[in-house]
């Protein structure tokens, strides 16, 4: 994927507009997710994501190849989303945990109690999961999402966000330990009907 | 003298070109080796690995090892594969990319998980092309566990 | 995806973005493409070069590259469930093992 990508983006520099089409159509739903897990409404998400791709056309002429496409796709979304973020003021920005991190709690996941399946059939549970997400920061939310909706891996996230390794961690720590608590509530009736 | 300028231009972009189209698809070997307290036959499908690692700490507690699987399959990028092992053992391996360093080293990076019957791990891994990365100590009898994974981009 | 809350997150955004397309508007919004490209002179130079570095290449490809097997690994992210783990650099040959430590069977009673 990623030669492809390479060899996309080199005829989109050489002015192909068709290929620029395909790099659109492969990558729309992951920057549509990412905003809309960045913003949470779906009419700021559709905006957002074409205001990406036309930077990203904007600004192809620039890019080197000294990271993947996607990563510098995912860069300017992130920016973008959390430069729209801060202009809202939706969030109080306290983010002084990110120092204070110290390694390996972070490496047990810790399990949800009921089945991730459930959130394809049920709008309810999409719903709270993006409330849950909307408590976070947008530090630690685009880190979250990076990392889970995306699968971007650690030096990725990194590199996408512009912050170390370590930072990366502790978001992704203090992200999960966040949206576990919000989340807890959605074991309750699994558990309540299992205890009848 | 000038003849050298074109050879010299020519062999700096073979080594670039080089850097920036590397081959893609890993051609990953992932073995599973049982460690025992006993003494035993040798295995002679592990001599090179015995010798260089086995027969030394820690894993020379163990008295004799045995190959369980060896596995050796083609992944594109960001493919995933899933392992099944006799003894019921489960692994996947994800690989995420070729890597190229500013010395020109190749390396392989990736996600291994196993899960073993009462413990399971994920290691996401940026290993040297031909080398060897081991996940070991998940019990299995009076044993242990090793997996012994090795990755290359080219032949 | 290495556990059940990314896995929600994942599915709650895929199921959201499922039927997403805007291709269309993106591209009825994108400048027109300006004529020429890439410069033609750059390819004059570029092209020759490149093939014929393209041949060397392959031809030390061909000779065996590489032939030194180093084993640096660098450990990215480690997950573990159900036991302690460590991470030992083997001294001789420098490989790297992530050990894991499971309870004992009494331990887990």
């Amino acid at each position: 994927m990623e030669s492809d990508d390479r060899q996309l983006v080199r005829q989109v520099q050489g002015g192909d507009q068709r290929a620029f089409r395909t790099l659109v159509e492969r990558y729309q739903r992951k920057v549509f997710a990412m905003a809309l897990g960045m913003l949470r409404e779906r009419g700021a998400a559709e905006d957002l994501t074409q205001e990406v791709f036309l930077k990203a056309y904007r600004h192809l002429g620039n890019f080197q190849g000294a990271s993947s496409f996607y990563t510098w796709l995912y860069r300017i979304t992130t920016n973008l989303c959390i430069d729209q973020l801060r202009k809202s003021r939706r969030f109080v920005e306290v983010e002084l945990e990110d120092q204070a991190f110290e390694g390996s709690a972070e490496m047990v996941a810790q399990p949800l109690g009921f089945d991730p399946a459930r959130a394809f059939a049920d709008r309810e549970i999409r719903e709270r999961v993006l409330r849950a997400l909307d408590m976070l920061s947008p530090n630690h939310r685009a880190a979250i999402l990076l990392r889970e909706a995306e699968g971007l891996s650690y030096e990725e996230i990194a590199e996408t966000m512009g912050c170390s390794l370590g930072t990366v961690m502790s978001r992704l720590f203090h992200a999960r330990k966040r949206m576990q608590a919000e989340l807890s509530v959605l074991v309750e009736p699994a558990a309540a009907e299992e205890g009848r | 003298m000038s003849h050298w300028v074109p050879l010299a231009l020519a062999c700096w972009l073979s080594v670039n070109a080089r850097a920036e189209a590397p081959t893609d698809t890993a051609r990953c070997v992932l073995r599973l080796i049982h460690a025992l307290p006993e003494a035993g036959p040798p295995d002679p499908r592990l001599a090179d690995i015995h010798r260089l690692h086995l027969s030394k700490p820690p894993f020379s507690v163990w008295r004799s090892f045995r190959l369980l699987a060896d596995e050796t399959r083609e992944l594109r990028p960001r493919q995933q594969l899933e392992f099944s092992f006799p003894e019921g053992q489960k692994a996947s391996l994800l690989y995420t990319e070729h890597l190229t360093d500013p010395s020109g080293k190749h390396r392989v990076r990736g996600t291994l998980h196993v899960q073993g019957a009462h413990s399971g791990a994920g290691t996401g891994f940026s290993l040297d092309e031909g080398g060897l990365f081991m996940v070991a100590g998940q019990r299995l009898g009076k044993g242990i566990l090793i997996y012994a994974l090795s990755c290359r981009t080219e032949d | 995806m290495d556990n059940e809350l990314g896995q929600l997150i994942h599915n709650t955004l895929e199921a959201e973005s499922n039927e997403f397309d805007l291709a269309a508007r993106v591209m009825a919004r994108l400048p027109a493409p300006s004529s020429g490209g890439t410069p033609r002179g750059w390819r004059l130079f570029w092209v020759p070069a490149l093939a014929t570095a393209g041949a060397l290449a392959l031809f030390l490809t061909l000779s065996g590259h590489d032939n030194s097997i180093t084993n640096d690994c660098a450990i990215d992210q480690l997950d573990v469930t159900g036991a302690s783990a460590t991470v030992l650099k083997l001294n001789e040959t420098g490989t790297t093992v992530v050990w894991l430590n499971e309870a004992s069977e009494e331990e887990e009673l």
